[in-house]
C-alpha cells in the first residue's frame, strides 16, 4: 500500500531515510520543472531544486500536517527561486536566453529544425516560443503562469504557496496571460505562426 | 454595452466572473470579431501551455541529494554530540577533582592505616596539589576529623568517577561509530555520482 505524504514525513522524522527519499521521488519532477521554468537554466534549476529538498529536510519538524505537503514544498521552492532571482538580478545568463530590445520587441533564436517533419516542427517551435515568452514575463507574473499552467495547480493552492490573496493570484495570472497574448500578437505581426495541437 | 477594453478575456475563460458579466461578454463576442479573435488566442495559449513537455530530472538527482542530506545530518549530529561530550567532560572532571581533594584530606588517616599500597601514587598527586595550594592543612584536618563521613564521601566520589569513565568511553564510542557509519554511506554514494 502506498504511504501518504504525511506518513512519509512522520517516518522521515523518526530517522527513516528511505521515507524522505520517497518524498523526493514524488516531488522532484514538479519542483525541477517549476524552478527550471522560473530561472530558464536547467543546471541551475537542478542545483536550486537540491537546495529546496535539503531545506525541506532541515525544516521537516516545522511541517504542519494540516497543510498539503505539496504546497509546503512548493512554498520552499517558491521562496528559494525568488531569493535567487533577486540576488542574481538583473538577469540569469543562459545560452538561449531571448533578448528584449529597447522598443520591447522580442528576438527569438530557435533551435535548428532542419530534420523535423513540418507539423512536429510547428509544435516544437510553438513550445519553444512559449517557453521563451514565459521567461520574458516579469518575475511575479511568470511565477503565476508557471504554477498555474506548468505545474497545473489550483488558484487556492497558488494562494497558499505564495501567501497572496486569492483575488491577487487570479488577477496576476490573468494579467500574465494577457501579456503573453500581446507578445504573441507582436510575433504574429512579424510572421511567426503560433498554434496548438488542440 | 461593454467596450472591448473593459473585457477581461482570461477571467472570462476561467469563468471567474459573475453570471451577469459572463452573459454580457457572451453577447459581446457574438458581434465583436476583434475580441473573438483575442479569445481564440487565449484558448490557444492555454492549450499550448499545457503541451509544454515536462523536464525530467537526471537519474543521479536523488543519490546526489541524499548524499547532501546525510552531510546535513552529520553537521547537525556531530556538533550536538560534541557539546554533550564537552559538558560531560567538564562535569566528570569536576567529580574526579573532588575525589582527589577528598583523598588528599584523608590520606593521613584512612589511607595510612588501610591502603598502604596506594600511598605512592596518591602522595605524588597530593604533593603536586599541595605545591599548587589546592589542598590546605586546615582542609586536611577537617576531613580527618569527620572519620566515617569521609569514608562515605570517598566511596561516593569513587563511584561517580567510575561512572564518569564509563560514560566518557560510551560517548566516545558513539561518536566514532557515527563517523564510521557516515563514511561508509558516503563512500557508497560517491560511486554513483
Amino acid at each position: 500500500m502506498t504511504s501518504s505524504d504525511q506518513q512519509l514525513v512522520r517516518r522521515a522524522l523518526k530517522g527513516e531515510e528511505r521515507a524522505f527519499e520517497e518524498l523526493v521521488r514524488r516531488y522532484q519532477k514538479p519542483i525541477v520543472n517549476f524552478i527550471a521554468r522560473m530561472v530558464g537554466n536547467y543546471d541551475l534549476a537542478l542545483d536550486l531544486s537540491q537546495d529546496v529538498f535539503v531545506k525541506a529536510f532541515v525544516a521537516l519538524r516545522t511541517y504542519n500536517e494540516g497543510f498539503k505537503f505539496g504546497s509546503w514544498i512548493f512554498k520552499i521552492a517558491s521562496n528559494t527561486v525568488i531569493d535567487h532571482l533577486r540576488k542574481a538580478s538583473p538577469a540569469i545568463s543562459s545560452l538561449d536566453k531571448p533578448v528584449a530590445t529597447e522598443d520591447d520587441e522580442i528576438q527569438m533564436d530557435l533551435a535548428s529544425t532542419a530534420l523535423i517533419p513540418d507539423e512536429e516542427l510547428e509544435q516544437t517551435e510553438t513550445r519553444s516560443i512559449l517557453v521563451q515568452l514565459i521567461r520574458q514575463l516579469p518575475e511575479a507574473y511568470r511565477h503565476m503562469i508557471v504554477l498555474r499552467h506548468i505545474n497545473e495547480l489550483s488558484y487556492e493552492e497558488m494562494a497558499e504557496i505564495t501567501d497572496l490573496p486569492l483575488g491577487t493570484v487570479k488577477n496576476r495570472t490573468f494579467r500574465a496571460r494577457e501579456m503573453m497574448r500581446h507578445m504573441i500578437e507582436k510575433l504574429e505581426g512579424k510572421g511567426v505562426r503560433i498554434s496548438s495541437r488542440g | 454595452m461593454l467596450r472591448c477594453d473593459e473585457i477581461d478575456l482570461s477571467a472570462y475563460h476561467d469563468r471567474a466572473l459573475d453570471e451577469s458579466e459572463l452573459r454580457k461578454i457572451d453577447i459581446h463576442l457574438q458581434y465583436c470579431s476583434t475580441c473573438l479573435r483575442r479569445y481564440g488566442q487565449e484558448v490557444m495559449l492555454i492549450s499550448s501551455l499545457s503541451e509544454i513537455p515536462p523536464i525530467d530530472p537526471p537519474r543521479h538527482f536523488i543519490p546526489h541529494l541524499m548524499y547532501r542530506v546525510r552531510q546535513q545530518i552529520y553537521s547537525q549530529i556531530i556538533p550536538a554530540e560534541e557539546r554533550k561530550f564537552s559538558l560531560l567532560t567538564a562535569g566528570y572532571g569536576l567529580a574526579l577533582l573532588t575525589l582527589v581533594v577528598f583523598l588528599g584530606g584523608l590520606q593521613k588517616t584512612f589511607f595510612d592505616a588501610t591502603l598502604g599500597w596506594a600511598q605512592l601514587p596518591l602522595k605524588s598527586v597530593l604533593a603536586l596539589l599541595r605545591t599548587t595550594n589546592t589542598v590546605t592543612e586546615s582542609g586536611s584536618q577537617l576531613l580527618s576529623a569527620s572519620g566515617p563521613m569521609s569514608l562515605l564521601l570517598v566511596l561516593s566520589a569513587t563511584l561517580v568517577a567510575g561512572f564518569a569513565l564509563i560514560k566518557l568511553l560510551t560517548h566516545y564510542e558513539r561518536l566514532m561509530l557515527e563517523d564510521v557509519r557516515l563514511r561508509i554511506r558516503r563512500g557508497g554514494n560517491d560511486k554513483t555520482l
